[in-house]
């Protein structure tokens, strides 16, 4: 089971760092253009054209969201690693962490 | 992963309650909780696994503990009793906006069995998941402030930086002590919150 943890883990470091690299440019726009930012998220449909539109709010959003959803890659990687090893209970019980997962997820976007 | 699927559904249904909480009974519940996790941190506990016995499931593990040099083998216990309190940690955790690795950690070790350092890197694991469960109810209803996110994400890398580091060279009792003392400060604080009393420092 080492390899899957690593992978997993080397999965989050990995999804972190795009995060945070999200992150430091979202800042250095808001600084250097003088936008402030919001005190609360925008809806995933508002996300996409401040993007878009190059706005640092827009970033900054989709960096806080990129590393709110980083913990699911990890799963996704330890359940690559169960179907590798021919661990159909383990891998199970990873897909079923997904759909719970997924459907919150779900829950967040319909709003 | 076989408690996380009871912790995240748990933790889903927590959070939908608590969006539409009393902030008062919030606090209070969290610092009860935060009593609870201090006064747990405090006992001494064992960091020896007991026999090992049967394991139908296949959930033992072994690790190497560099404080005493040793290989740690163990079989996690009392797997239902698990499930059932982890989904209850789950609805605190979403409820409350933390990760549950204040309930999970004793849980695992003094309900199941599991060394304390196991307990820690396990639930270090799951809070990530089980926050990714809350995260999005919450973000769904508009609490989560990009001004505050920001800040707190690179006081967490900081931190999470030198804490592998120095939890390598200190003690496991020490370590839990001190865990204990910042749990009761903020578990106080939080108590006292609850019914309008805030102290010296604080807004």
């Amino acid at each position: 089971l080492a390899p899957t943890y690593a992978a997993a883990g080397r999965v989050l470091a990995w999804s972190f760092r795009v995060g945070a690299g999200l992150l430091v440019t979202g800042l250095l726009l808001a600084i250097f253009r003088g936008e402030p930012l919001g005190h609360e998220l925008d809806p995933l449909g508002e996300i996409v054209p401040s993007l878009l539109a190059g706005r640092a709010a827009g970033v900054v959003d989709l960096a806080i969201l990129w590393l709110m959803a980083s913990p699911v890659f990890a799963v996704v990687a330890v359940a690559a690693g169960f179907l590798r090893l021919g661990d159909r209970r383990y891998a199970l019980l990873s897909l079923l962490v997904l759909a719970v997962l997924a459907a919150s997820i779900l829950l967040a976007l319909v709003r | 992963m076989i408690l996380q699927v009871t912790t995240a559904v748990g933790a889903i249904v927590g959070a939908l309650v608590g969006v539409n909480a009393d902030p008062r009974v919030v606090y209070l519940v969290f610092g009860l909780v935060l009593l609870y996790a201090a006064a747990s941190m405090a006992l001494p506990r064992s960091d020896r696994a007991p026999a090992l016995g049967a394991d139908p499931l296949r959930l033992g593990a072994a690790f190497r503990d560099p404080a005493t040099a040793t290989d740690v083998a163990y079989v996690p216990k009392r797997i239902g009793l698990g499930l059932g309190v982890s989904s209850g940690a789950g609805v605190l955790s979403g409820m409350l906006g933390v990760g549950g690795g204040v309930v999970m950690v004793p849980t695992m070790n003094l309900l199941m069995n599991v060394p304390v350092k196991a307990a820690v890197g396990t639930s270090t694991f799951m809070v990530g998941i089980t926050s990714v469960a809350t995260a999005f109810v919450f973000y769904a209803n508009g609490f989560v402030d990009p001004t505050v996110v920001v800040p707190a994400v690179v006081g967490v890398f900081l931190g999470g930086q030198i804490g592998p580091r120095l939890t390598r060279r200190l003690r496991a009792q020490r370590l839990s002590l001190l865990f204990a003392l910042i749990l009761l400060y903020l578990g106080g604080s939080l108590v006292l919150r609850a019914f309008g009393i805030t102290l010296p420092g604080q807004r």
